[in-house]
């Protein structure tokens, strides 16, 4: 929309009426050099907007900006917080075979070996769930897609790391899923088995594997 | 964008991640151009880095698979046929 601009802005005429007693009929004479939108019902609300409007809302007899705008809060609270922003991201990596699992534990404390050296992803926001899926060549020659494991999940608690006196980061408390628990910090995930285990295929980590993720988040 | 760990773990194997969308880069990685070809050894690999991007990419040794356990002797046939038979005592 354009404003009015004028060289005598809010001059008017006032002419009276022949025959009437105090009735004046008002000119605009403010000698426009812009004349500026309309306020109409073409530039405030046409037929076609509203129209479309209500086929987009499902609400009818919009006549007014006032029920047009309401129209669209209706529908708009319905997709709840839009100011928050989901992320996806997807990638792979190749396994080192490094085991890192179970030493000790004690209570609710447990010892994990080699979790300097955990397999870890980056990504560029906070996660919230990771899918890691296996492709493994076959003894056939072919390849074999893993079911694909729900690595991370943010309804459990992420553990605090601590490294110990005797040089061991132990892990408390100690969550995990399917044996496999994990360390946050920022946008980096760490995983470790938290269980015994001579295999890394437990970790998600066989040597020369490829492993495929994906990856979900929401901006804070 | 791929990156690496600079630092060879203790089984002269990179950590490493290829990734749909560039991230932050973490403190001790390295970005891999794009263009550069992974040996097949990969990841058990010597890399130079320079300014934070793997400047050579050489084959590394990759370690020997750990041996398959023994198979676990076959007893099954001897417990049938000790059934069978019957036990009087056990050695």
């Amino acid at each position: 929309m354009q404003d009015r601009i004028s060289n005598h802005p809010n001059r008017w005429v006032l002419t009276p009426v022949a025959g009437e007693t105090n009735t004046y009929d008002f000119t605009r004479a403010d000698d426009p050099t812009v004349a500026g939108t309309p306020l109409n019902k073409a530039t405030f609300l046409p037929d076609a907007v509203a129209s479309a409007l209500e086929a987009a809302t499902g609400v009818s007899g919009i006549t007014l900006p006032a029920e047009a705008l309401n129209a669209l809060a209706t529908v708009l609270s319905g997709f709840g917080d839009i100011s928050k922003t989901a992320y996806v991201e997807t990638g792979s990596y190749v396994g080192t075979g490094i085991i890192s699992s179970l030493s000790s534990q004690s209570g609710d404390n447990v010892y994990i070996r080699n979790v300097n050296t955990a397999p870890s992803l980056t990504f560029s926001f906070k996660p919230l769930f990771l899918f890691i899926k296996a492709v493994t060549a076959s003894s056939k020659k072919y390849y074999q897609h893993g079911t694909s494991q729900l690595l991370f999940d943010p309804t459990i608690a992420s553990p605090e790391a601590i490294t110990g006196a005797n040089g061991l980061q132990w892990i408390y408390p100690l969550t995990n899923i399917g044996n496999r628990g994990f360390i946050v910090s920022e946008n980096t995930i760490k995983w470790f088995y938290a269980s015994s285990t001579s295999d890394a295929a437990d970790l998600l980590n066989t040597s020369g594997n490829t492993y495929y993720y994906l990856a979900i988040g929401v901006s804070e | 964008m791929r990156i690496i760990e600079i630092e060879a773990l203790e089984n002269g194997a990179h950590r490493n991640q290829s990734t749909s969308r560039d991230i932050a880069v973490p403190e001790g990685w390295a970005v891999i151009p794009d263009d550069m070809e992974l040996p097949a050894t990969f990841p058990f690999v010597d890399i130079a880095v320079e300014d934070g991007v793997v400047t050579s990419m050489t084959a590394g040794v990759m370690p020997e698979p750990a041996p398959a356990p023994e198979p676990e002797p076959d007893i099954w046939d001897e417990l049938a046929d000790a059934i069978r038979n019957g036990v009087n005592g056990v050695d």
